[in-house]
């Protein structure tokens, strides 16, 4: 361009425009100046603007999922942890190539109507997800048949071990991972941990892919809840409620069993459930904890308030007669009923074949205040306390609401609600001397970091004075004995108890039903070296009503279930037990040399019971006593041979299960106060494993237990471990009761055997 | 040539001219690669396929520049109608096929690309041959013009608008600098502007691209959605960018980012200083190829290379306008940067050209 030339000074002569050419260059040129400024006016003076615009529409912050905490049942097992296998079927709508194979195909997996997966398939989404939690049988299927579009993905789900066992209990989780019901619910934060988050770089389609500038929070895991809950003893009671559920056909029945001197609840379930993985197909009431959240009317099993009140407030002495009017009884317009008629019943009686009209008096004379301030104070119309979603308060109207009518239907049990937690914490307080505790159903939790916080028991508050508390106890233990509550009596432990019959509201028309009863029962073992209490109640049954009939023999079962599974503890009960009348002294105690040399005349072991109601000046001992020799365990059955030894008081370790093939004690030798027989049990029919050598128990017993006791829990780990694998079908594996017998007696610690309470 | 010898037996090319295709064409793989990977990685599997098909055109493109810069421009003299003729065949043939594509040995090329270098071709032997005519009399313009809208109407058909007026704007260029009369040009120009104006309102969606142009802000998700992208590509960048590689646009938002809009992912990851350098090599690009025209032996050579030069310089600022929104969204390449096999074909042969002229140069010491 600088160089100028002649146009003259071309060869062939012509006039070349070299202007024209610079002109256009220099135009050019500013134009290309032009695009220079241009470009620092949007990179420098505007860049912030247009970077903050950049980073608006390209980075996507997405969350980190943490993973959710498990919750374990008071020895460690597992209730609900998270398990890698499951499948989620997604699908492109427009592009499934056969939609009616599929839908019938995903029908007969879950149990959804075909119509359900047709709907979502013509959903106008560009993706849908059909279905979670497929197994991976079911998502092999599926890829069989070889259908377009579908888009199956392995990801970690909710898994129950224990199924419908503690389906209520724990409640379940959404895709997600919120808790939606129970436990779930109840401990989600914690369970949660908190969700982290990443920047990622998206493209305009919504695709998102690794971010080389991230930046991005961790995610922090959740906690795990160890629960009271036992799980052996909730599977338990879960199978027997079922059976007396169909047995009756009752519209629903549920249980509560726990420590009534800790609130601690061991077991607490009822009938129908729902499968925790497939919520969706159960309806909603099913998914309800029915003993926390569902009101009933206790019937008889309430009159305990009125006795409590009565003998608190020293009314009654426990042999005063009252008159029970032969079976009817009118109060205005109202008659009340006694299911047998009876004449006179001295109060204890009352409550021990559970007389209407005898109770009715009994709260006449406590007077309506004294009734609800007593039924407040067990608890009755307010929260227990007991961290589970949905728990119902039950109601309970002011005394000043009360006629005599009302209070005396109040008195046995109808025209209050309450829920069957509320009633086995108000018995507990009878048990547990007085004292209220607040039900526990978390024992402790531990969060991600390892920080541990225990929730120790919790007492409420005094009810009544230990003495009415032991009275109480005693008339209950009779009531069994010899009352109403005979179906619940068990051989080998001592059983106190109450039955319960009451009509259920009509709720639409008011009043009653004629034909519909909640039948319950509300028993505890006691002189154990632990008591239990359980409340059973069977709602609705047809036929038979009585909680006497459908309750009790429930109740039965289900103790008598655990006692070889060491959950319910039997103490050497009765068998035999001596009665001895000592004369009281002046002071109308009892010398404590008479006591002394009473027993040892009977060389007796123990002390059981002295019973108050005799008169002024004798009291009544009972006084077990037994000849305590080892008995020959061989060939009996494992629960057999723990019941016999359990009879006779002799602390016993069990090995294995099955059949006893060895014992650690010669049989026919005699006790001293602290040996401990260990009982070798084998799978094998008896007789097969003879040659096992008795030094070698011999010298496990020597050895102590604990050294036994850690090389058994590790074993019951490594089961623990080898059944994992095979719960790739959630619905179809089971980890066994029976499994978990053995690891149960070791990882169980025995607190204090002695129970101060029972001495005079 | 020190020695004194009046024969030079080969002269080489305008060095820094070479050297700025070269680097344009590096920064031209960089820039594909790093904006095509994402979405030929989505769209064929595998994120180098427009890179390696970059480099296929380029290695042909390379060969075709080295026939163009090896034989004496002169003798194309001779044959100056021939390219041209053929172009005109290889467009009816498009057309005939619907297409704007012909493909020959599984490259497929767009023959408007290619009429445009032989119409300047042609332009240049005819105006050298008859500058007289076309700088005294109307005959001899209305010629030249006819045979540029021949070409361009041919264009026009396929329907091809920015390649056509491409097409009309460079060989128009040629014609004035051979010494058109300025009351011939206005007298053509000045009724197009109402024609132009028309077409544009014609079609709603050119109509649309127009307005948006005004305000890309007013329909983000419409027509002004590219410009948008575009500038939020160039404006991130800020001064020194976000690093090689690093851009966020190139994720589908900015559409045919390897082609019409890959100046604006350079400028987003290497900022100011990238844009900058790019505009330099341009404008170098310009300033030397202007200075090869100046120096052309012949007017022939003056004309071909002065009209290559300046229909490239042309497609360069038109592109990156484009892209700072300067401009409405036309879809034109950025030479010898862009991926697209025709436009790199049809400038490597037009810089063969250029550079032969270069060689054919007299030297200072000659004179």
């Amino acid at each position: 361009m600088k160089q100028r030339k002649q146009p003259s000074a071309r060869p062939n002569g012509l006039a070349i425009r070299y202007g024209r050419l610079r002109f256009l260059a220099y135009s050019a040129v500013v134009l290309f100046l032009f695009l220079g400024v241009r470009l620092f006016q949007l990179q420098i003076l505007q860049g912030r603007e247009y970077a903050q615009k950049a980073l608006g529409q390209q980075i996507t912050e997405v969350p980190l999922a943490s993973r959710r905490g498990q919750i374990v049942d008071r020895s460690g097992q597992e209730l609900a942890l998270e398990l890698p296998q499951f499948y989620s079927l997604g699908a492109y709508p427009t592009q499934v190539t056969n939609p009616t194979t599929l839908c019938n195909q995903l029908a007969s997996f879950t149990g959804r109507p075909v119509t359900h997966y047709m709907r979502r398939l013509r959903s106008p989404s560009k993706f849908i997800y059909l279905e979670w939690r497929l197994n991976e049988d079911q998502a092999a299927q599926l890829e069989k048949l070889n259908i377009g579009g579908l888009n199956l993905t392995k990801d970690a789900g909710r898994f129950y071990p224990y199924h419908e066992a503690t389906s209520q209990l724990l409640g379940f989780t959404d895709p997600q991972g919120h808790g939606i019901a129970g436990l779930e619910v109840a401990c989600d934060s914690l369970l949660q941990g908190s969700r982290g988050w990443e920047t990622r770089q998206r493209d305009a389609h919504g695709g998102s892919f690794w971010d080389p500038l991230r930046s991005f929070s961790q995610p922090k895991n959740g906690g795990s809840v160890r629960l009271s809950i036992d799980v052996v003893a909730q599977e338990v009671l879960r199978d027997e409620l079922e059976i007396a559920m169909e047995e009756f056909k009752s519209l629903w029945a549920g249980g509560v069993l726990v420590n009534p001197h800790t609130g601690e609840i061991l077991a607490i379930c009822s009938v129908p459930d729902f499968n925790p993985l497939r919520p969706e197909l159960t309806s909603q009431a099913d998914h309800k904890l029915r003993p926390v959240t569902d009101l009933i009317e206790p019937g008889s099993i309430f009159k305990v308030v009125a006795a409590t009140a009565a003998l608190d407030k020293d009314l009654f002495s426990l042999d005063e007669q009252i008159y029970c009017e032969a079976g009817a009884w009118a109060i205005g317009s109202r008659t009340l009923h006694d299911a047998h008629p009876y004449g006179w019943l001295s109060f204890e009686d009352v409550i021990i074949h559970s007389s209407n009209i005898g109770t009715a008096k009994i709260a006449a004379r406590v007077g309506s205040r004294e009734m609800y301030r007593y039924a407040t104070r067990f608890g009755f119309g307010l929260p227990t306390g007991i961290e589970f979603p949905g728990e119902a308060a039950g109601q309970l109207r002011s005394y000043d609401e009360w006629g005599d009518i009302h209070r005396a239907n109040i008195a046995i049990g109808q025209g209050v609600s309450v829920t069957m937690l509320q009633m086995a914490m108000a018995y507990s307080a009878i048990i547990n001397d007085g004292i209220l505790m607040e039900p526990r159903l978390i024992l402790d939790v531990t969060d991600a970091d390892g920080n541990h916080r225990g929730f120790p028991p919790k007492e409420i508050s005094r009810v009544m004075e230990p003495q009415t508390a032991r009275t109480l106890q005693n008339i209950l233990i009779q009531t069994v004995e010899r009352g109403t509550g005979k179906t619940g009596a068990i051989d080998s432990v001592v059983v106190g108890g109450k039955t319960g019959t009451a009509q259920i509201p009509n709720l639409t028309n008011g009043g009653y039903y004629n034909d519909r009863y909640v039948g319950s029962f509300i028993g505890f073992t006691t002189g154990c070296e632990e008591d239990r209490l359980l409340i059973v109640s069977i709602y609705d049954p047809k036929g038979v009503y009585y909680g006497a009939l459908v309750a009790g023999p429930v109740f039965k079962r289900v103790i008598e279930k655990l006692i070889p599974l060491d959950i319910v503890r039997t103490a050497p009960k009765a068998p035999p037990i001596e009665v001895v009348h000592v004369q009281r002294d002046t002071n109308g105690a009892i010398p404590a040399e008479t006591t002394e040399a009473a027993m040892s005349d009977l060389a007796a072991l123990h002390l059981l019971d002295i019973a108050r109601n005799m008169s002024a000046n004798t009291a009544e001992l009972r006084i077990s006593t037994s000849g305590n020799t080892v008995p020959d365990l061989k060939g009996l059955s494992l629960r057999d041979a723990v019941r016999m030894l359990s009879e006779r008081g002799i602390k016993y370790q069990i090995s294995g299960t099955g059949w006893v093939v060895g014992q650690s004690l010669v049989p026919g030798s005699s006790l001293s106060a602290n040996s401990i027989c260990c009982i070798l049990a084998s799978p094998l029919q008896p007789g097969a494993a003879d040659s096992l050598e008795q030094d070698s128990l011999n010298q496990k017993a020597e050895k102590k237990l604990p050294k036994i006791t850690a090389a058994d829990s590790s074993k019951a780990a490594a089961k623990g471990l080898t059944t994992k694998p095979s719960t790739k079908q959630p619905q179809l594996t089971k980890p066994k009761a029976a499994s978990k017998k053995t690891e149960k007696k070791k990882t169980t610690p025995k607190p204090n055997p002695q129970k101060p309470k029972r001495k005079p | 040539m020190k020695l004194g010898l009046r024969e030079p037996a080969f002269q080489h090319g305008d060095r820094i001219f070479i050297a700025t295709l070269g680097l344009l064409s590096i920064f031209g793989l960089v820039m594909i690669y790093s904006s095509s990977s994402y979405m030929a990685f989505q769209s064929h599997g595998d994120p180098y396929y427009y890179l390696k098909e970059h480099l296929l055109r380029l290695g042909l493109g390379l060969a075709l520049f080295l026939i163009a810069y090896n034989f004496d421009y002169h003798h194309l003299r001779r044959v100056s109608l021939v390219p041209w003729l053929i172009t005109l065949v290889g467009l009816v043939i498009a057309l005939a096929l619907r297409s704007r594509w012909l493909s020959i040995f599984g490259i497929s090329l767009q023959p408007s690309e290619f009429a445009r270098i032989a119409l300047i071709i042609f332009l240049a032997d005819w105006c050298s041959r008859h500058a007289k005519r076309l700088q005294s009399t109307w005959k001899g313009f209305a010629f030249a013009i006819s045979i540029i809208l021949i070409t361009v109407a041919l264009v026009v058909i396929e329907p091809s608008y920015s390649a056509s007026a491409m097409i009309f704007l460079s060989a128009g260029l040629v014609v004035l600098m051979a010494g058109a009369k300025w009351a011939h040009v206005s007298a053509m120009v000045v009724p197009l502007i109402p024609i132009a104006a028309v077409v544009a309102v014609a079609a709603p969606y050119r109509l649309q691209r127009v307005m948006a142009f005004f305000n890309p802000l007013a329909d983000p998700k419409g027509a002004g959605y590219q410009s948008l992208q575009s500038l939020i590509a160039v404006g991130s960048g800020q001064i020194i960018g976000k690093g090689p590689g690093m851009s966020g646009q190139k994720f589908q938002f900015l559409p045919e980012a390897h082609c019409d809009f890959i100046f604006s992912i350079l400028c987003e990851e290497w900022g100011f200083i990238g844009g900058g350098i790019l505009l330099a090599l341009f404008l170098t690009f310009l300033v030397r190829g202007v200075r090869i025209a100046l120096r052309a032996p012949d007017q022939f050579g003056f004309l071909l290379a002065g009209g290559l030069v300046l229909s490239i310089a042309l497609f360069a600022f038109i592109n990156i306008a484009v892209s700072l929104a300067i401009l409405p969204v036309t879809g034109l390449p950025l030479p010898f940067v862009s991926y697209g096999g025709s436009a790199l074909l049809a400038n490597m042969i037009a810089c063969g050209l250029i550079l032969n002229v270069s060689r054919h140069t007299d030297s200072p010491e000659a004179i």
